[in-house]
């Protein structure tokens, strides 16, 4: 989705005027995408409270308008169609990126039963064998979008995997923290 | 709660759904938005419940969110596993998401404020929180 927006100049790449916001290709009727933008004016200030002591923030803009789009898998046709967003707005599919819908699966981390390695972890998501996997192999901390919950209880939502069909990927953290996809071989 | 498609529909049936004690078909459809001629068959699959808003209740860091919609009498319910709960029964102040502010480095909400009778809600303006 193309949105225009109030000008953003990014310094070295020029000025900004359209924001993007994508969808995945099997977004659901059980999925919804709540989009927000608004439009400010840098050259007044605003104010407003803050809520835990009452004290009156300044902000360094006022909104002269808000927006919120509601999108949910009904309104694939239409976004596709671009027919009942506003004309500016052109919604255009991800095939590159599919949420696994299919069989809900999340991997979910509990200590207690060992494996090997994120990748062995991987081929059992890829193979559907198990919707619940169990690991407290430190290699899997790594893996840093199997969970995220401390306990290691809560599984992430499907987008913590991406598959084009056939090949299941997964984030990998390396050294210095940097993350890449790595597929499941 | 939605009326059924076919087969018959009372008077009764009508206003339980509206969620008046009265009022005769001419009112009912009025609350509806339905112009005259009226016609009981109109109400056939009616919902007298449009979606309104999700907001979060009481404190926006009590990520107590839920579903509001505004019912044909006026009223304002939560919504959550198939009931319906008038707003102010629940919470008097909600709390709308509007955007993450990177200057003050939290989330702005939109205060609303809604009457003993569920029926007003009051913009109190914007409120700034970090959870």
């Amino acid at each position: 989705m193309k949105e225009k927006i109030q000008p953003v100049v990014i310094e070295g790449k020029g000025t900004a005027s359209e924001a993007l916001v994508e969808i995945q290709s099997r977004f659901t009727t059980q999925d919804k995408a709540v989009i927000y933008y608004d439009l400010r004016d840098t050259t007044q200030t605003s104010t407003m409270r803050r809520l835990s002591d009452g004290v009156i923030l300044t902000r360094p803009y006022k909104i002269l308008s808000y927006q919120k789009i509601i999108v949910t898998g009904n309104d694939r046709a239409s976004i596709q169609a671009d027919a009942t967003f506003a004309s500016n707005i052109v919604f255009r599919e991800r095939t590159d990126i599919i949420k696994d819908t299919g069989t809900n699966t999340a991997i979910t981390l509990i200590a207690g039963i060992s494996y090997s390695s994120a990748e062995e972890a991987c081929l059992f998501f890829a193979k559907k064998n198990t919707k619940t996997f169990y690991i407290d192999n430190e290699d899997f901390a790594l893996a840093t979008l199997i969970t995220e919950d401390e306990e290691m209880q809560t599984p992430l939502a499907d987008d913590a995997y991406i598959s084009d069909g056939q090949i299941v990927r997964y984030w990998f953290k390396g050294s210095f923290d940097q993350e890449f996809l790595k597929e499941c071989r | 709660m939605t009326l059924v498609s076919s087969g018959q529909i009372s008077i009764n049936d009508i206003r339980n759904e509206i969620g008046t004690s009265d009022g005769s078909l001419r009112a009912l459809s009025s609350l509806a938005g339905k112009s005259t001629p009226d016609s009981m068959s109109e109400f056939y699959s009616y919902d007298a419940f449009t979606y309104h808003a999700d907001w979060g209740a009481d404190n926006p860091c009590n990520y107590d969110y839920y579903t509001l919609y505004l019912r044909a009498n006026g009223v304002y319910y939560k919504y959550i596993s198939g009931v319906y709960t008038p707003m102010y029964d629940y919470a008097e102040f909600w709390y709308e998401y509007l955007y993450y502010d990177s200057f003050f480095d939290g989330n702005v909400y939109k205060e609303w404020q809604v009457n003993a009778t569920s029926t007003v809600l009051t913009d109190n303006g914007d409120v700034f929180s970090v959870c």
